[in-house]
């Protein structure tokens, strides 16, 4: 059965790209130009995954995400960023939305992507083998807010591969999400000193020294109180 | 040729030519511009990214996410440019397939036995030239 | 020696005048005419209108004969272009070029320019290190920037006075060259007791400037 994935981006060609380098798998892929047309195209198809372009006109990325979650539409999703964007990674995964692309990428890369995204949602616990798995499962903790299982698994996957910066990087956005900055930032280093080219971890190291985060009146719920500077 | 990474560097007539004619093929592009009016040269059914910045920067090129390009088109109107952007995409980055185009032959000697293969459009012209008027005489090359 | 400079602009007149007292042999290659006017009308040296990324015009104007080329012009590709035409193709000894973007610097050396001076990069070494106050000063740069020589008067205040040198814990990326007292230099060692008004004469890493002042006066200021 193939899979109905919704691309949206504001620029013709990124577009096209997508649906070029998703083509022969087995997906069918509908266009959205925009914020207002993706959800107009959302209430009238089921989707098992959406690509979303963060700096759209209009309705930006973060805000369709908002409101497609509002509608209470669990799909899949996966958030592309251009070049200098911060990825609002904590915001984000109250969102259910953990999975970020930066412009440009590789055909391999977004299909690798797209596809681990999808086979997500089989993965067991106790099926778990090697490291890529318990990655992919620790996100799919954090996306259904089992957070306390995510770091759990993110601990176990960093001893199956001490080199990888991805895990670190999201325990730093656990960490965030518990307003614990010292201890995010310490996970974000951790990432960079792993490999000090994964943006992810820049970006989001970058965004906590930026922003202020107020410490009064601070609550785990959906508001966040965070000033930009 | 078929889904390839291919950064292009310049979209000038024939950097955007290029695009179009590599779109045709299942391509992923990338499009690198100092200036960003120069996309509007791109065809309508160009498929890609466009990055507006100066590939002499090294940061531009890692934002390109050069390491994991096939292949790398050199196209601005500079020679010195080209020369210094393919090399760097060769012998830094280790591009498989890296490509420039110049206008004085003569500097080509720069990276001799490198594995960069040179577009002289001086010399292709020539040739061309030469080609229509021996043809036009109906005297063969010898 | 044969020195060829190439788009130096204002600079090279100031370099032909150094140069050129020190007896070496110039050829100057700028693209402006007034620039080049200038320049012949000032300098004993060979000048020459003209490109000096052009094969020809390079060997045109003997630089073959070259021992020394530096480009000076605003653009980096046309810098590594002058340098290597030199070197690969016309077997000019050493090259020197100019970069704009600081992370061309390892890029120039990888395609075999010798020395890359990058006047962005000198120049925030020179602020983030001159944060601090007048009675430290820079000495003359070592090694395109990779030490760092100060020299620091202690005042009374300062955690290190009275506290022998080994005892003061100065960074271990960092050395005591001299202590200079009063009009006595003194080479010190582990036991030797700093004093207020002395001036310490102190190699380090760029990197560790800030911890060695951090040292002597406990914080940075």
């Amino acid at each position: 059965m193939k899979q109905h994935i919704l691309v949206v981006d504001d620029e013709k060609n990124i577009r096209m790209t997508l649906t070029q380098c998703l083509a022969d798998e087995a997906y069918t892929i509908d266009l959205a130009v925009n914020g207002e047309d993706a959800l107009i195209q959302l209430s009238q198809a089921d989707y098992d995954l959406i690509l979303l372009d963060i700096k759209m006109p209009g309705l930006d990325g973060m805000e369709v995400l908002k409101k497609i979650r509002d509608r209470g539409i669990q799909v899949n999703v996966i958030m592309m960023t251009a070049y200098g964007t911060v990825e609002r990674a904590v915001e984000a995964m109250k969102l259910g939305a953990i999975d970020f692309i930066s412009k440009p990428f590789t055909p391999s890369e977004i299909r690798k992507l797209v596809q681990s995204v999808l086979q997500r949602h089989v993965l067991k616990e106790t099926e778990l083998n090697h490291f890529e798995e318990y990655l992919e499962f620790a996100k799919k903790c954090l996306l259904e807010q089992h957070y306390e299982k995510a770091e759990e698994i993110l601990i176990k996957s960093i001893t199956l591969n001490v080199e990888a910066p991805e895990p670190h990087n999201l325990l730093g956005v656990l960490a965030e999400y518990y307003r614990d900055i010292p201890r995010a930032q310490k996970h974000y280093r951790a990432a960079l000193a792993l490999d000090p080219t994964y943006r992810p971890a820049d970006q989001n190291l970058e965004r906590t020294v930026q922003w202020k985060y107020s410490q009064a009146g601070m609550n785990l719920g959906d508001r966040d109180d965070t000033d930009e500077r | 040729m078929k889904d390839k990474y291919i950064i292009i560097v310049g979209c000038g007539r024939l950097g955007a030519h290029v695009a179009k004619m590599f779109t045709r093929s299942r391509n992923s592009l990338v499009m690198i511009d100092k200036d960003a009016t120069a996309f509007s040269r791109l065809s309508e059914e160009y498929s890609g990214f466009t990055i507006e910045a100066d590939a002499v920067e090294q940061d531009t090129l890692l934002r390109a996410k050069i390491d994991q390009a096939d292949v790398l088109v050199a196209t601005t109107d500079d020679d010195n440019t080209n020369i210094m952007i393919a090399q760097v995409a060769r012998e830094i980055h280790h591009v498989p397939e890296v490509m420039l185009r110049i206008y004085d032959p003569s500097r080509a000697k720069i990276y001799e036995g490198t594995g960069i293969t040179t577009i002289c459009t001086t010399l292709l012209a020539a040739e061309a030239f030469s080609q229509a008027l021996g043809s036009q005489e109906g005297v063969t090359a010898p | 020696m044969n020195i060829f400079v190439v788009g130096g602009g204002i600079r090279t007149h100031f370099l032909a005048k150094s140069m050129i007292s020190k007896g070496h042999e110039l050829t100057l290659i700028e693209e402006e005419p007034e620039v080049c006017d200038r320049l012949a009308r000032n300098h004993q040296a060979l000048v020459i209108q003209g490109d000096g990324t052009r094969p020809y015009l390079l060997q045109d104007a003997g630089i073959t004969r070259c021992d020394l080329i530096l480009a000076l012009t605003s653009k980096d590709p046309d810098n590594l272009v002058i340098c290597q035409l030199a070197s690969k193709v016309y077997g000019v000894p050493k090259s020197m070029a100019l970069v704009n973007d600081p992370a061309n610097r390892i890029i120039f050396q990888k395609l075999g320019v010798q020395m890359v001076v990058s006047t962005v990069e000198i120049i925030t070494d020179l602020i983030e290190q001159r944060l601090f106050l007048d009675d430290i000063s820079n000495l003359s740069p070592i090694e395109e920037g990779k030490v760092s020589l100060m020299e620091i008067e202690l005042k009374v205040d300062d955690l290190v006075v009275g506290k022998t040198i080994q005892a003061a814990s100065f960074p271990a990326q960092s050395n005591i060259g001299c202590v200079l007292r009063g009009q006595e230099a003194i080479i010190p060692g582990g036991a030797t007791r700093l004093e207020a008004g002395d001036r310490l004469i102190i190699i380090c890493l760029p990197k560790y400037q800030s911890e060695v002042l951090k040292t002597i006066r406990g914080r940075l200021t």
